[in-house]
């Protein structure tokens, strides 16, 4: 055997621990660390496990920083939106898109007709259709320019902020845009007052379109004169029952019946100048002073008629005449 | 080692109990006996490895690892204390001559014969250069094979085999008859 390979088959048995350095060096008394070292690395080891939940639990608290610092910005940022749009809503300076759903009077939107005509109105001045639908044809060159200049004003209210109903019954200056729509035939070049019948029928035409507006803006004197005077009431608003469906009313006797409001400028002026007229008068509502001037016409009052007539026409220049008021006498 | 870094107490003991006769003596005798010393550095590594215990991946034996730790401790103390060892760490000192004492000079007094031999391979050991002396240990304390000391000392399994074969003859040579 050569000494390489003598070194080989050595380092064999070294290697399998059959060699007699192996069994020499098994044969020494073994060491062992003292008790008090393997104490002290077992409860170091303890520590370290039951002290694992917490680092895991600061570890988790990192991890999750910025994913939840995310969240809450995008929380934020959302109801912030929200909140914003809805402060939008609400505030004067509404976009047109928001103008008809602010303009739509509650009563008509359970039914789609009179908004439809509405929103027909406001697209291309077409209240003489509208006219048309609801009273007898009776076209008038007069009419015509009315309703063009209504849907005029119509589409330039489209474009102007509307104001919220509530500021429109308050302060006349804050709701200058709306409130301008039921007058837009008088403010636009249409006369004032109804002189003529077909004026009267033109104004009629006017009015309908105006019964779709909010009922916010009415008159607060309507439900006293609805109890005052009824039949008046329900003759004068048969536009207003064919636009909103009202069962308990009776069926009219009016062609057109104007509505029981009054615009702004009308309530501006009737503030400004002393009444002359009784204050039973001046507190009637529109319709029922109309009747009352009617029975002051049937009793032959005819000069009384025509004072409260006078006083009717300053006190509601815009309001639609009956035909035999508004004929001259 | 992985129960364990799950949060499993027992595993622990369990390791422990396994490698820890092992590891002191591998200690131990590389430290020239001094037994303080060797259960100082003792703790300190089982110390570490209980801190890295999240940091531990299966990539080679637990044993590799943990012998990895002890040498890398051991390289460290003699690198502070460079005064208590003339001897390279990583060996190359295969040509020198062994400093073995000679038969019967280490203990004068041969009372057993058994712990008469005992104790002269021990001083055979700790007469190995470090390098030998290392590679040694690791297999017969360790259990590692020539691939894993090489992996746990960072050469060539050619010079781990080349060390232990120069260990084996200085050893067997001082032990003369006795073996």
């Amino acid at each position: 055997m050569t000494n390489q390979s003598r070194e080989d088959s050595d380092l064999e048995a070294l290697l399998a621990r059959r060699s007699d350095v192996s069994l020499a060096w098994r044969a020494i008394p073994t060491d062992e660390p003292s008790a008090a070292v393997d104490d002290a690395i077992r409860a170091a080891a303890r520590r370290a496990v039951s002290a694992g939940p917490q680092a895991s639990r600061t570890s988790f608290a990192v991890r999750w920083r910025v994913p939840l610092a995310v969240a809450a910005v995008l929380v934020v940022s959302a109801s912030l939106t929200l909140l914003v749009s809805e402060e939008k809503q609400h505030l004067p300076g509404m976009t047109p898109q928001d103008l008809p759903r602010a303009a739509a009077p509650p009563h008509a939107e359970p039914d789609a007709a009179p908004a439809k005509r509405d929103e027909e109105a406001r697209q291309g001045g077409s209240s003489r259709a509208l006219s048309d639908r609801a009273l007898p044809p009776e076209p008038t060159d007069k009419a015509e320019r009315a309703g063009k200049a209504s849907g005029a004003m119509d589409s330039a209210a489209n474009k102007v902020a509307a104001p919220a109903p509530e500021a429109t019954a308050i302060t006349p200056e804050a709701a200058a845009p709306v409130p301008d729509r039921p007058a837009s035939a008088s403010e636009s070049g249409a006369p004032a007052r109804n002189d003529s019948p077909s004026a009267a029928t033109d104004a009629r035409g006017k009015v309908e379109l105006k019964e779709v507006l909010p009922s916010a803006r009415e008159l607060p004197a309507q439900p006293s004169a609805q109890s005052a005077a009824p039949e008046a009431l329900a003759k004068h608003k048969f536009e207003q029952e064919k636009a909103v469906p009202q069962p308990q009313e009776a069926d009219s006797v009016m062609p057109a019946a104007p509505p029981a409001r009054v615009p702004p400028q009308a309530q501006l002026r009737s503030r400004a100048a002393p009444a002359k007229q009784s204050p039973t008068e001046e507190n009637l509502a529109p319709a029922a002073w109309i009747e009352r001037i009617l029975d002051l016409r049937r009793e032959g009052k005819l000069k009384d008629a025509a004072d409260s007539l006078e006083a009717f026409r300053r006190r509601y220049p815009d309001y639609p005449l009956p035909l035999e008021l508004s004929a001259p006498r | 080692m992985l129960r364990y870094a799950g949060g499993d107490a027992a595993a622990f003991d369990d390791l422990y109990a396994r490698h820890r006769g092992g590891l002191y003596r591998y200690l131990l005798r590389q430290l020239g006996s001094n037994r303080a010393l060797a259960e100082e550095l003792f703790q300190e590594i089982w110390m570490n490895l209980i801190g890295a215990r999240s940091r531990y991946r299966v990539e080679a034996k637990f044993t590799t690892w943990l012998y990895t730790l002890a040498h890398n401790r051991v390289v460290d103390h003699y690198r502070r204390n460079r005064n208590m060892v003339a001897v390279s760490l990583d060996g190359g000192d295969e040509d020198d001559p062994p400093e073995v004492p000679a038969p019967g000079t280490a203990q004068p007094e041969r009372i057993v014969e058994a712990r008469q031999q005992a104790a002269r391979l021990l001083a055979l050991i700790e007469g190995l250069p470090l390098a030998q002396r290392e590679a040694f240990l690791l297999h017969e304390e360790g259990g590692l094979s020539v691939d894993e000391i090489a992996s746990v000392i960072g050469v060539d399994r050619e010079a781990i085999k080349s060390r232990l074969r120069y260990a084996m003859d200085k050893l067997r040579g001082g032990m003369g008859d006795t073996l």
